[in-house]
């Protein structure tokens, strides 16, 4: 019923009732935490890639270091990021809407630690599909419908997005 | 507006979720002022923010209706003030809201 509203809402341009909120309204954005696991996946490819040399010179021992601190760094980013949405951005009436939120932040919680403990590609990956599907509740709580692509970059995995055009 | 019945689309989120923004809104104007009451979603006129959706807090003794939001970052009762019964234009009937169903699965 709503597509059929909505079409008829291009013919006849439905005037507009305001629900705004205090101006400016509170930014929240998982984009964060997604890019942050993104980062963490790359970073798990080039330790693997330093993994499989014989030796390494004292450029690529920096280079694990780095690769390791900045692995950390990322997890703990996308921590925070969830936690500020979950804790600060969901309210009764998006709790309501989606109940299992505070089960899922969690198991991101844990999940984000596990890809921090390891140089483990599968746990990221299982990371990335839990911040996905917190991406996509958050976006349905606004009423914005998203879709799935690969993001255009290395790793190259699936990233749920809003559908922001009109 | 055709026959007291209009439709209007809404913007924000402050009515979120009985409303969420970019649903459609059917309004009425098959209402009496002195019938309205408090939790009445009604599509209001108002001097200062122009045409809002917004739910009756109260109903003062002098007659002056107060607004309120439904999310917590709505605009307050207090800005918004009280105002006349004429500012209310309709009063709400039913919402269309988008449909937005959860595709991914945990694994």
């Amino acid at each position: 019923m709503h597509t059929l509203i909505k079409k008829l809402d291009t013919l006849f341009k439905f005037s507009t009732v305001k629900a705004h909120c205090d101006i400016p309204c509170k930014i929240y954005d998982p984009s964060e935490a997604q890019i942050a696991v993104l980062t963490m996946i790359r970073l798990v490819d080039l330790l693997n890639e330093l993994s499989e040399k014989e030796s390494l010179s004292i450029n690529q021992k920096a280079q694990f270091t780095r690769l390791i601190m900045q692995k950390e760094e990322h997890g703990l980013k996308v921590k925070e990021a969830i936690r500020v949405i979950w804790g600060d951005y969901f309210k009764q009436p998006q709790f309501d809407q989606f109940p299992e939120i505070h089960e899922l932040s969690h198991s991101i919680m844990l999940a984000a630690s596990s890809a921090k403990q390891h140089v483990d590609k599968a746990a990221c990956l299982n990371l990335l599909n839990k911040v996905n599907h917190f991406a996509e509740i958050f976006w349905a709580t606004k009423g914005i419908e998203t879709y799935t692509a690969t993001c255009p970059y290395p790793p190259s995995q699936p990233v749920i997005y809003p559908k922001l055009s009109v | 507006m055709m026959l007291g019945i209009s439709i209007n689309r809404v913007q924000g989120h402050s009515m979120s979720p009985a409303l969420p923004d970019n649903s459609y809104a059917i309004f009425h104007r098959f209402f009496r002022v002195q019938n309205l009451k408090v939790k009445d979603v009604v599509k209001v006129e108002h001097p200062k923010f122009g045409l809002l959706v917004k739910r009756i807090k109260f109903i003062d003794r002098n007659g002056f209706i107060w607004l309120e939001g439904l999310d917590p970052h709505s605009i307050s009762s207090m800005e918004m003030g009280p105002i006349k019964s004429q500012h209310i234009l309709a009063k709400l009937a039913k919402v269309f809201a988008p449909v937005i169903q959860i595709k991914t699965q945990l694994q």
